[in-house]
C-alpha cells in the first residue's frame, strides 16, 4: 500500500511522533512518501517530494507556472477530473488554475492514501485525493483546530466533505471537530503521541529536596497560559515555600519581555527561570531534576511534553483544558486543578507536598505504567497499520 | 534658544507636534528624523529629512546632501569624505549616526530632546558632546518595562544616563522607575504632564446610563494593555446575568482575545474593531457607559485623561502614572493589577453609583485634567526645563 503524507516539512529529530509512525509503516511493508515544502538534507527514513516553488519575482513565477503545466500533460485525465470537482465547489477559473499548480506534485501521485499531517495542510486540496484515485485522511493535533478557525470561520467547510478517515490525537479534538461539522458518520481513529521509553532517563526518587524544583516545557505563547503559572508561584512564594520554576522554551521578543516582566512585577526573579529553547535531551535532563511537573495551558491537542514527564515518574498537575484530561487520570496518575485559577494551581501544589512519600510514590509508578501500558510506540505503530487497512 | 525634537521620525506623534508648535512661538525649533514622507507639517517647525533606510535613493539623497551642508558651513572635508565611506561601504548604521550627527552640527541646537530610550544610540556622540545639552523623554514601555526584562538594555542604558543632562517624566511613577536606572543628587528631572487640547475634547453633558451598560477599551491589543484580564472580567459579568456589551478599538484581528472571546463564551458580548480615527473615538467615547483600562502598566494613559475630558467614567487599575490621575471614587475607579475579579467588582459597583453621584465624579475627572494635563502649562514646563538644564554645569 502506498501512503503519502503532507507536512510543511521533513520531521525534524524531536518530533518523534511522525517519525515513529513513518519506521512503524514502512517496517509493516507500507511505501511511504512524504510531500512537503521544505526539505531537511538530513531527513532518510523515506522519498520526499517538495512542492512547487512560489517566487516573488512574476517572470520566474511565469516560467514556474508553464513548466508545471506541461508537465501536468501527462496526467491530464486527472487534471480534467480536479478541475471538474473544483467547479462542482465553485471556484473560478482562476483560483483553478492557482490550485492546480500548487498541488501539482499531489496531482501526479500514486498513492492509495493522501494523508495531511495537519487540517490545515488540507486547505485548498480537499478534492486532491479524489481526483488521484486515492483516499483522504487528515490528522487533527491542537492548532489547527483550537486557533486556525477562530481566526479564519468556516475555513474547513470543504474539508468535511471529502474526507474519509479522520486521525485525532484526542477524543477532546474528535469531538470539537465534530461540533464544528464533520458529520458524524465519518470513520474515525484516535491515535495519541506515543513515547519512546527507552530514550527517557529514570528518575528513582520521590523525595522532595530542600528546594522544591517545578518545571514546564512550552514555547513562551499566550497559549501556554505561562501567566497563570507565574500567578501561582507568587502564591507559593507568600507561602514561603523554597521552590525553583523553571520554563523551557522560547518565543518571540514580545512574549519573552511579557513573562520576564511578570517574574520583575511579582519580585520572582530568583525562583523563576526562563531556560530558553533546549535540545530534547537536555530538556530530558532538566525534567529529570524536576519534583512537580505543571502544565497551565489554555488548551492543548493532547500534550507531548506531559506524557514523557508521566513516563519518567514526574508528579504532574496540569489545567483542565483540551485534551490534557485525557493525558492526565486525575488523582491516578497526576492532578488536574479545576477552574483555571492560579489559586487553584497553587492550592494543588501544595496538596501535592503534603502527600506522604508512599502516596507520591504511587502516582509516579501509576504514571509510569500507564504511559508504558498505553502510549508506547509499538501501539501507536500498530494503529496506523489499522488506520489504513 | 535653538531646540532640536527627535523621536526617530519625522511623523511625530501628536504630544510632540503640540509641544513643537507651543515652543516654536518663541524658539527655533527642529524636528529631525530618518523618514520624510510627511503630510502634515507644524506651523512654525523647522523639518530636515536624514533619510529612510527603507529606500536607498533617499538615503543617497539626503546623506549627500547633509554632507555637502556641512562642508559648505565647516568646511572640512574628512567630514565629507567619511559619508562617502560609509556610502561605499554599505555601513547604513553608522550613515545614520553621520547623517544625525552632520544635523546636529548644521543647526548648532542648545538642546536636543530624546524622545525614546531606544534614540539613544544613535545620539551617542551628542551626548557626550559637552556643547550640546541633552534631555531624554521618560514615557513608558521602553523606560518601565524594557530594563527590567533585557539586561543588556538595563546596562546601556546605566551608560548613558549620567552623561544626559536632564530628564522629562509623564509621571511622578515613571520618574521613580528611572531613577533605578540612575540617580544623584545632581540629576535634573522633571514630571511635565502632557498637555491636551480640552476644546476638542468638550464635556459630555447627556451623559446617562444606557440599559445594556456599554463598556470601552481603546488601544492595541499589547500584552502591557492587559485585555485578557477585562475579558476575564466580561465572563464574571455574564455568569452574574448582568446586561452588557463590551467593544475594545484597536483589538481586531489578536489571535489571543479571539480564542479567549470564544473559550469563555462572550462572543455575543465582546466586539473588537480595527483602528478608529480620533474623531470616531470621540463619538464612542460619548456613546459608551464606561472606560476600562486593564493595563498591567502604564507611563500615563492618554486615553484616560480624553476620557476624563469628555466625561466618560473611568475604572482603572493601579499601576504606574494612573494613580497621579484617578483618585478611587472621587474622579473614577482603580482596582488591582492583574485581577479580573476585582474589575468585575468593580463594574457591578458602578451600577449602584446614584446619577448625583456620577455626576460629582464626573465633573471632578473633568476638572482634574483640565488642571493637570493644560497644554500652555506643559510647554511653559517644558521651557523651565530646558532653561534649567542650560543654567546647570
Amino acid at each position: 500500500m502506498r501512503i503519502g503524507i503532507v507536512l510543511s516539512s521533513t520531521p525534524a529529530y524531536s518530533e518523534t511522533f511522525f517519525r515513529s509512525k513513518i519506521e512503524g509503516l514502512i517496517r509493516n511493508g507500507f511505501e511511504v512518501i512524504l510531500y512537503c515544502q521544505k526539505k531537511d538534507k538530513k531527513f532518510n527514513l523515506c522519498p520526499v517530494v517538495v512542492g512547487p516553488q512560489v517566487s516573488s519575482n512574476p517572470l520566474l513565477q511565469g516560467f514556474y507556472f508553464i513548466k508545471e503545466y506541461l508537465l501536468l500533460l501527462f496526467y491530464l485525465k486527472r487534471v480534467l477530473k480536479y478541475i471538474k470537482l473544483e467547479k462542482k465547489e465553485g471556484s473560478t477559473l482562476s483560483q483553478i488554475l492557482k490550485k492546480i499548480y500548487l498541488n501539482a506534485h499531489l496531482l501526479k501521485a500514486e498513492l492509495d492514501w493522501l494523508h495531511f499531517g495537519f487540517a490545515t495542510q488540507a486547505i485548498g486540496s480537499e478534492t486532491v485525493a479524489k481526483a488521484i484515485n486515492a483516499k483522504m485522511a487528515v490528522s487533527f493535533r491542537g492548532f489547527d483546530i483550537n486557533v486556525y478557525p477562530i481566526k479564519n470561520p468556516g475555513c474547513y467547510a470543504k474539508l468535511w466533505k471529502h474526507i474519509d478517515k479522520v486521525h485525532s490525537i484526542s477524543n477532546y479534538l474528535l469531538l470539537k471537530v465534530q461540533h464544528m461539522g464533520l458529520n458524524e458518520n465519518v470513520p474515525f481513529a484516535i491515535i495519541t503521541p506515543a513515547v519512546q521509553l527507552d530514550l527517557l532517563p529514570k528518575t528513582d526518587c520521590i523525595e522532595i529536596p530542600k528546594t522544591l524544583k517545578i518545571v514546564t516545557i512550552a514555547r513562551l505563547n499566550w497559549i501556554k497560559g505561562l501567566d497563570l503559572a507565574i500567578a501561582a508561584m507568587k502564591i507559593l512564594k507568600k507561602k514561603e515555600i523554597d521552590f525553583e520554576y523553571s520554563i523551557i522554551g522560547d518565543g518571540d521578543q514580545k512574549q519573552t519581555e511579557r513573562y520576564k516582566y511578570m517574574v520583575h512585577e511579582f519580585g520572582l526573579q530568583n525562583e523563576v527561570v526562563f531556560c530558553g529553547k533546549m535540545t530534547h535531551r537536555d530538556t530530558l535532563e532538566e525534567l529529570k531534576k524536576a519534583d512537580i511537573y505543571i502544565q497551565p495551558s489554555l488548551n492543548e491537542g493532547f500534550c507531548n511534553a506531559v506524557l514523557e514527564a508521566q513516563a519518567m515518574g514526574k508528579l504532574c498537575i496540569v489545567s483542565n483544558k483540551g485534551g490534557l484530561p485525557e493525558n492526565i487520570v486525575d488523582g491516578k496518575t497526576g492532578w488536574i486543578f479545576p477552574d483555571y485559577s492560579a489559586q487553584c494551581l497553587a492550592d494543588t501544589m501544595l496538596r501535592v507536598l503534603s502527600l506522604s512519600n508512599n502516596e507520591k510514590q504511587l502516582i509516579s509508578e501509576n504514571a509510569r505504567k500507564r504511559v508504558e501500558k498505553e502510549f508506547n510506540i509499538e501501539k501507536q505503530q500498530q494503529e496506523f497499520l489499522n488506520f489504513y487497512n | 534658544m535653538t531646540i532640536v525634537l527627535f523621536d526617530g521620525s519625522l511623523k511625530t506623534t501628536p504630544f510632540i507636534n503640540r509641544l513643537a508648535e507651543g515652543l516654536a512661538k518663541k524658539h527655533a525649533v527642529y524636528i529631525i528624523g530618518f523618514n520624510d514622507s510627511l503630510k502634515q507639517k507644524v506651523k512654525g517647525v523647522n523639518y530636515m529629512a536624514l533619510g529612510g533606510s527603507e529606500k536607498p535613493m533617499d538615503l543617497l539623497f539626503h546623506s549627500l546632501k547633509i554632507a555637502a551642508q556641512t562642508l559648505f558651513k565647516v568646511g572640512d572635508f574628512n567630514q565629507f569624505f567619511q559619508t562617502f565611506e560609509y556610502l561605499f561601504t554599505r555601513n547604513l548604521e553608522r550613515l545614520k549616526r553621520e547623517n544625525f550627527n552632520k544635523a546636529i552640527q548644521l543647526i548648532n541646537p542648545d538642546i536636543l530632546h530624546i524622545q525614546w530610550p531606544s534614540l539613544l544610540e544613535i545620539c551617542r556622540d551628542a551626548i557626550t558632546n559637552p556643547e550640546i545639552k541633552t534631555i531624554l523623554s521618560q514615557r513608558g514601555f521602553q523606560n518601565n518595562v524594557r530594563p527590567f526584562v533585557d539586561a543588556q538594555n538595563y546596562s546601556e542604558l546605566q551608560k548613558f544616563y549620567p552623561n544626559i543632562d536632564g530628564f522629562h517624566s509623564v509621571s511622578q511613577a515613571i520618574s521613580k522607575v528611572g531613577d533605578k536606572i540612575f540617580h544623584s543628587p545632581n540629576k535634573i528631572d522633571k514630571v511635565v504632564y502632557s498637555g491636551f487640547d480640552f476644546e476638542k475634547l468638550p464635556f459630555n453633558f447627556n451623559y446617562r446610563k444606557n440599559q445594556t451598560l456599554k463598556l470601552l477599551s481603546i488601544g492595541r491589543p499589547h500584552w502591557v494593555k492587559g485585555y485578557e484580564y477585562a475579558l476575564r472580567a466580561c465572563a464574571i459579568l455574564k455568569e452574574k446575568n448582568i446586561s452588557f456589551e463590551y467593544t475594545i478599538v484597536g483589538g481586531q484581528g489578536n489571535e489571543e482575545l479571539q480564542f479567549l472571546v470564544d473559550d469563555l463564551g462572550i462572543k455575543e458580548y465582546v466586539q473588537f474593531t480595527g483602528r478608529v480615527p480620533q474623531k470616531q473615538v470621540y463619538e464612542m467615547m460619548r456613546q459608551s457607559d464606561l472606560l476600562l483600562l486593564p493595563s498591567v502598566i502604564e507611563g500615563l494613559p492618554n486615553i484616560a485623561v480624553e476620557a476624563m475630558a469628555v466625561g466618560l467614567p473611568v475604572i482603572s487599575t493601579k499601576c504606574g502614572g494612573v494613580e497621579e490621575l484617578i483618585v478611587d471614587n472621587e474622579t473614577g475607579w482603580l482596582v488591582s493589577v492583574r485581577s479580573p475579579e476585582a474589575f468585575a467588582k468593580a463594574i457591578i459597583s458602578f451600577l449602584l453609583v446614584s446619577e448625583d453621584r456620577l455626576e460629582d465624579i464626573r465633573k471632578s475627572a473633568r476638572i482634574k485634567v483640565e488642571a493637570q494635563h493644560n497644554e500652555a502649562q506643559m510647554i511653559d514646563e517644558m521651557e523651565v526645563l530646558y532653561f534649567r538644564i542650560l543654567d546647570s554645569l
